[in-house]
């Protein structure tokens, strides 16, 4: 018996996955757990093995394919088909019987008409027998507005609201009026204990498709999301949540001349990834730079004394676990910083645990582990955390939990060389902190004196919907104080 | 329907030597509702036993019987009257193969009018199913038509396992069907009928009930809404792949039943399609069913789900 190998929830809120390979051909046996594909999701790959026993018939998805959690992505006949679990029905069984009705399906009336048996007299119905309204046109009304407002969206709570080329004004005020398109900016219907008002059907829909129940505008009665409406839910584009003027594709065009200079390659896999996470990121934020410098002499100072005790233990400290440390604090005083807007319900987020993401290249690409409750860790613990991460990275190894929950980020650029840089932060998150290189410059100091100083520059990219100028100014400053008087760190540890 | 009924228990006291009707008035009386009319004079008091007012005698003596190979027919007058026979039904009759470890079982059919409509009050009106429904041990039947009535009740009496037989007395005389000359024509238990195909809700019903699902069924075709109606016959076992299969394509279901509203023999129809098809339902299963009063003397049609409220019922499925 055929069985569907189906793609499955691979991370907690994981929706789609990337084949990246096969690693069983079609027509190739394929044991029970032996893994059948590598799948990439948020940056993590892993190995999907196999619930089944048999011989692959059919790789329904291609390597490169995106697929979302749930969908079919291979057809496997299994062995021993008294092993299989007993599926839930979904397709009607043809009836016993060989009369057809003329029904749109497959099923038979068993043994002739027996409903006919039962006469009025034997009931002798006194009650006056309601009118029904027909299907048609219970849907009709919502079909037509949902047509007729085509595609437009309400703009995005807390403003970034960019002008519109497609008559915004006209078309956002109509879907307001009706119950059309996507739900961003407003409340969803809610029932008991603050749940979507949702029909079961139009869930399991809604996962499928990796539509967010909460985006979807409901028609039914007190806004009830339906089947039709998740189907004719207007997805915010390329799997983002966009509410700004999305502009088709741009087409790249090979000058005349250079056709044979140029090579073309699928943008596939991390690049991908990484690509849709900085659109969402642009579109996503009112990006605003802060660049301020520290004197870090004490701390190289510092880090030199401590460097051999840590070797002992076999870690190696650099400047993050100190500058993780300056952040985790000054995120406690700044709650801004850590905080992330929720556009759909129009609510600010100020998240109690400091979980830090570090940049990190690698050959394969960009990675941002986390290093989770960052407050609560020593300054080496800190380091075999970061030592811990990279490795994994630079491995592949990963684990999806390894980059989820983060909730402020830092970049370490300066070991690539530059000044200073205006980071992309990583949505959802409010900011991130560009940590560049340490080198020595002449400073002038209280006294008039010129001193060669050991000098760092660090530039707060911050979301200005969240942070305002002079918090992000304050928090970079308080994250100065700290990295230059390394005492009053170890302090607040 | 009954005369289908006295029919069947003809021919298969005809058929097997063992099998022997008791109950009150059965014999010479032909049975309050004449569903042994005549047995008496055809196959005398040895088969045809008129017993004391005693329900647990009734049954009691049909489990002794059973025990020494015959293959005794039951009869409470009304189901109704069940209540001092339940001992020897729960205790004695759905136990006795699992006591004895399978050196006995108890090839009984208890047979009891059930249901209302009939302008009975509470004592000649319940629709007692779901006690048994509830006790492990026993199969429980409630057909609608004549043929199932014959159908299910040749199962019963041939099986080895104790069967309730429940009989809608208001269609005792309200529904006539020729019936199959086929003596061996049975209807198996724990099978469903589809009585008519259709793709916008599944209505569901069992025993007296059927009829009012029937004229609900035909007044939602004329009004263009397309029901596709099940007749459960069996209620334990009864049939999940049919109606799970039914209400997986179509996604809306209402259960009819004129018993009680809770703990109801389609309370569990309907958790059970919650349990395993939550997903594909476009709305929750609805019951129209009884109410949680005694049965009473008055209002005999409005206890009963009429075709008025499934309707209703399907309205808010379809609404939904």
């Amino acid at each position: 018996m055929a069985r569907e190998l189906r793609l499955p929830e691979l991370a907690e809120s994981v929706v789609e996955g990337e084949i990246i390979r096969w690693l069983v051909a079609e027509g190739d046996s394929v044991a029970l757990d032996q893994p059948v594909a590598e799948v990439l999701t948020d940056k993590a790959t892993v190995e999907l093995p196999s619930p089944f026993a048999g011989t692959l018939l059919k790789h329904v998805a291609a390597e490169g394919d995106v697929v979302q959690v749930n969908a079919v992505i291979a057809l496997i006949e299994e062995a021993d088909a008294s092993t299989a679990g007993k599926a839930p029905p979904t397709a009607p069984a043809s009836g016993a019987g060989a009369s057809g009705t003329g029904a749109s399906t497959a099923e038979t009336v068993d043994d002739g008409d027996k409903l006919s048996l039962f006469k009025p007299s034997a009931g002798g119905d006194t009650e006056a027998l309601p009118r029904m309204r027909r299907p048609a046109d219970r849907s009709s009304g919502a079909r037509a507005t949902a047509d007729q407002a085509g595609k437009t969206r309400p703009a995005a709570a807390g403003g970034g609201q960019v002008a519109n080329s497609s008559a915004e004004g006209a078309a956002g005020a109509a879907a307001e009026g009706s119950a059309v398109g996507t739900r961003l900016g407003r409340e969803p219907a809610r029932g008991a204990f603050g749940r979507v008002l949702a029909v079961p059907a139009a869930r399991k829909l809604a996962r499928e498709l990796g539509v967010s129940i909460e985006e979807v505008l409901g028609s039914g009665p007190h806004g009830r999301v339906r089947v039709d409406d998740v189907r004719g839910h207007v997805p915010p584009a390329a799997g983002q949540g966009q509410t700004g003027p999305q502009g088709s594709p741009l087409p790249y065009k090979t000058p005349a001349g250079y056709e044979d200079r140029e090579e073309r390659a699928p943008m596939r896999g991390l690049r991908r990834l990484t690509a849709n996470q900085m659109v969402t990121s642009h579109l996503h934020t009112v990006r605003a730079l802060h660049v301020d410098e520290a004197d870090v002499t004490d701390l190289v100072a510092l880090r030199e004394k401590l460097k051999p005790s840590f070797a002992a233990k076999g870690v190696r400290l650099s400047y993050l676990p100190f500058v993780m440390k300056a952040v985790a604090v000054a995120l406690a005083e700044f709650p801004a910083l850590n905080s992330s807007l929720d556009e759909v319900k129009g609510e600010i987020v100020t998240k109690r645990y400091y979980n830090i993401g570090m940049a990190t290249a690698t050959a394969a690409g960009l990675f941002v582990p986390v290093i989770r409750d960052v407050d609560k860790l020593s300054v080496m613990e800190i380091a075999a955390e970061v030592g811990r991460l990279a490795e994994s990275a630079r491995g592949g190894k990963l684990a999806p939990d390894d980059l989820k929950g983060g909730t402020f980020s830092v970049t370490n650029i300066g070991s690539f060389g530059g000044l200073f840089s205006f980071p992309i932060i990583n949505s959802p998150e409010a900011a991130i902190l560009g940590v560049h290189s340490i080198k020595k410059r002449p400073v002038v100091m209280r006294d008039d004196s010129i001193q060669a100083r050991h000098m760092l520059y660090l530039s707060l990219s911050f979301d200005h919907r969240l942070v305002d100028g002079a918090e992000g100014a304050q928090f970079t400053s308080r994250v100065i104080g700290l990295l230059e008087n390394p005492v009053a760190l170890m302090l607040d540890l | 329907m009954v005369q289908s009924i006295a029919r069947t228990l003809d021919e298969e006291m005809a058929r097997d030597e063992r099998v022997v009707v008791v109950g009150e008035d059965v014999g010479k009386r032909g049975g309050v509702f004449l569903a042994t009319e005549k047995l008496f004079d055809k196959y005398g008091p040895d088969r045809v036993i008129d017993s004391p007012l005693s329900e647990a005698a009734i049954i009691g003596a049909a489990v002794g019987m059973a025990a020494h190979g015959l293959r005794p027919v039951a009869e409470i007058q009304f189901s109704d009257y069940v209540y001092p026979g339940f001992d020897q039904l729960v205790s004695q009759v759905a136990k006795l193969r699992y006591r004895s470890g399978g050196q006995f079982t108890a090839p009984i059919v208890v047979r009891m009018p059930a249901g209302g409509g009939v302008k009975g009050g509470h004592h000649h009106s319940q629709s007692p199913e779901a006690h048994f429904v509830h006790t492990a041990g026993l199969k429980v039947v409630f057909p609608s038509t004549p043929s199932d009535a014959r159908g299910l009740l040749k199962s019963a009496i041939r099986d080895d396992d104790p069967v309730v037989f429940m009989e809608p007395k208001r269609l005792y005389r309200a529904v006539k069907e020729e019936l199959p000359d086929d003596l061996d024509a049975l209807v198996p238990i724990g099978k469903a009928a589809v009585r008519r195909v259709g793709d916008d809700v599944v209505l569901v019903s069992y025993g007296g009930s059927m009829a009012e699902t029937a004229r609900a069924a035909e007044a939602l075709a004329e009004q263009g809404v397309s029901p596709h109606v099940i007749d459960l016959r069996s209620l334990a076992p009864w049939d999940e792949e049919t109606v799970l299969e039914a209400v997986a394509r179509v996604g809306r279901v209402v259960l009819v039943s004129e018993a009680p509203r809770t703990a109801s023999v389609m309370s569990e129809v309907a958790a059970t399609i919650t349990e395993e098809l939550l997903d594909q339902l476009l709305a929750p299963p609805l019951r129209v069913s009884g109410f949680d009063t005694p049965y009473p003397y008055a209002q005999d049609r409005e206890y009963l789900p009429g075709p008025a409220r499934i309707m209703r019922a399907v309205q808010r499925v379809l609404d939904y």
